[in-house]
């Protein structure tokens, strides 16, 4: 593994020599070897974020810079797995995680952090890879526990388990091991099913950042956390660009939500606040429900 | 563009990269013994993470103007399903029917509906759409220049449609007449009443079925009228609205009439039967064909 990363530095350095201009130009198979070489050398984590930077490339204005960050974080972690044995051991967890070395259920169950509590499921995001799915299912306890469940199913198979967003399910969850222990797996459940009537979150959108600062100080290579915003407008600022969508807090602050529209959320809250919960990866927020009127609705990530 | 992506991007063949300026440069210690691109890597890696870290919410984004309390509840869940499903499949038919019903009886589409029913395409469904829209819908087609028709109409539009039904050709009266009833129904009535008489029967037919817009029971004596027309279409085209007036005399007529078709048709063995044999009996052989 520790000779696949050194390969994986050599390959990010002859970028670095040749310059970001020159990716631009290159076929997604350029892309596609080096993830491959990464699977190979036993860092699936490694190659997933290969694959996801592989699509930055002439996808906006500022690409360059957010391919560099990407390329950098990659190279931090690299750096990071190389002095492991330095590392505090939730931190070492953590970068053993992201490079993609497996943990299995059974030492989660018996390492991880018990959390018994009831869960709220604030939503849910189901991604296709192929002939795989990927679906995030994540969870608030109390006070503001966030709990990222990930389940895998073939294309056109039910995932094992079920969680109907809006409602609580009571239980214990089982914590990946980490410096921001989020993902979890359910040790136990005991029952639940009550319909969630109000979000526990944030009242403004700079504790939300605040709380997002600490998680990412603690775990760099986070690439997406839950946020729940209590008490928020969604905003929609016409313009001739098409617009922007926004929600806004009682004090002002807004954070932009992630492209594409958002009438549905708009439509529910009637510029009246709502409890809004959505997925925060660092620069705009994915919806993924909202409670309007004491109702939990599901929201469409991208309409 | 700072000089570290300006070094990325160009490559660190041509240009170096540039000195230290960051607060996250630092953490990295001394270089010595790195390449300058494992060095730009990692700056730009800690840079990155700082920005997340670091970032800040957005200000100056002025806060909407709320929309204005609803005054009629919204229909069920379940009416909404059947009300999507609809507008899904395109049964223009049916869901200006349905839509037509929510209406008379006092009922909106619920929130969560609404773009999908401002999105409605079909020119001649929007004034039933419009009519259940409730003031949260007329509330949001403001920020969609493309539902621009379900907003509330500005100063002048009622003249404008005033101005078509005096004196436009029949297709401008009929979508006019159409609008006013959205509006205001009563005063769409009052204008075909008034017009009425001097009409051919193919305006009175279509003025007639345009008013199945915004139909209530305050249309049920002037459509019995126009049962009496002389035209068959016409009578048609009163029938049928007449129909859908829940109560209207006209629908419990048809109940009644149905309800004794029924009662025939129960006991319609033994009845015919005798029918049968008194006709055969007397050498009438036609009542038993």
């Amino acid at each position: 593994m520790a000779s696949g990363l050194d390969a994986l530095d050599l390959w990010m350095e002859d970028l670095m020599r040749g310059g970001l201009a020159a990716v631009g130009t290159r076929p997604p198979s350029f892309w596609e070897t080096q993830a491959k070489r990464m699977v190979d050398a036993q860092a699936p984590g490694v190659a997933a974020r290969l694959q996801r930077l592989s699509g930055l490339p002439n996808s906006s204005p500022d690409w360059p810079e957010k391919l560099l960050g990407g390329l950098g974080r990659l190279a931090l972690l690299s750096e990071a797995f190389r002095r492991l044995d330095t590392l505090d051991e939730p931190l070492a967890e953590s970068v053993r995680a992201e490079v993609g070395i497996p943990l299995s259920q059974e030492e989660v169950l018996e390492r991880g952090e018990s959390v018994a509590d009831g869960w709220i499921v604030l939503g849910q995001r189901t991604v296709d890879e192929g002939r795989l799915k990927i679906r995030r299912t994540w969870l608030v306890g109390d006070p503001r526990r966030y709990a990222l469940i990930l389940q895998f199913a073939a294309t056109g198979a039910p995932f094992a388990e079920g969680f109907v967003s809006g409602t609580m399910i009571r239980g214990e969850l089982a914590f990946y091991p980490g410096a921001y222990p989020l993902r979890a797996i359910v040790r136990s459940r005991t029952g639940g099913g009550a319909r969630a009537e109000k979000l526990p979150g944030h009242g403004t959108v700079e504790a939300f950042l605040d709380h997002a600062s600490t998680a990412t100080a603690r775990q760099p290579w986070l690439e997406r956390l839950p946020a729940v915003l209590e008490g928020v407008v969604p905003v929609f600022d016409g313009g001739p660009d098409g617009g922007r969508w926004l929600v806004r807090d009682s004090d002002g602050g807004a954070l932009p939500f992630a492209g594409g529209e958002h009438w549905t959320l708009l439509s529910l809250s009637g510029a009246r606040p709502v409890d809004l919960a959505a997925e925060w990866d660092g620069e705009t927020l994915l919806p993924l429900g909202v409670v309007a009127g004491g109702t939990y609705r599901i929201l469409p990530g991208d309409v | 563009m700072d000089a570290l992506i300006r070094s990325a991007i160009t490559g660190t063949s041509q240009e170096a990269p540039p000195a230290s300026v960051l607060p996250t440069d630092d953490l990295l210690g001394s270089a010595e013994g790195m390449s300058p691109e494992r060095d730009l890597l990692l700056r730009a890696g800690m840079r990155a993470v700082y920005r997340v870290a670091g970032r800040r919410a957005t200000t100056g984004v002025e806060a909407p103007q709320p929309a204005p309390m609803e005054t009629l509840p919204a229909c069920s869940a379940k009416a909404a399903e059947v009300v999507r499903q609809l507008l899904a499949d395109q049964r223009d038919a049916i869901l200006r029917e349905a839509l037509e019903r929510l209406r008379l009886a006092g009922l909106r589409l619920p929130h969560a509906l609404l773009p999908v029913a401002l999105d409605v395409q079909q020119e001649e469904l929007r004034p039933a759409v419009s009519a259940v829209l409730g003031e949260r819908g007329r509330w949001l087609a403001g920020f969609n220049p493309a539902w621009a028709w379900a907003t509330i109409p500005e100063g002048g539009t009622e003249e404008d449609d005033e101005a078509a039904w005096e004196e436009g050709a029949l297709p401008e009266r009929l979508e006019a007449l159409r609008r006013v009833r959205g509006r205001d129904a009563d005063q769409g009535l009052r204008w075909v009443d008034e017009a009425w008489k001097a009409e051919k029967a193919e305006a009175r037919t279509a003025m007639a079925a345009a008013l199945e817009t915004g139909l209530s029971s305050a249309d049920e004596p002037f459509l019995e009228r126009a049962l009496d027309d002389r035209s068959v279409r016409v009578h048609e085209a009163a029938a049928a609205l007449l129909a859908r007036i829940p109560g209207s005399a006209y629908a419990a007529r048809a109940a009644s009439r149905a309800d004794s078709v029924r009662r025939c048709v129960t006991s319609l063995p033994r009845a015919v039967c005798g029918v049968w044999l008194r006709g055969s009996r007397a050498g009438e052989g036609r009542v038993g064909l």
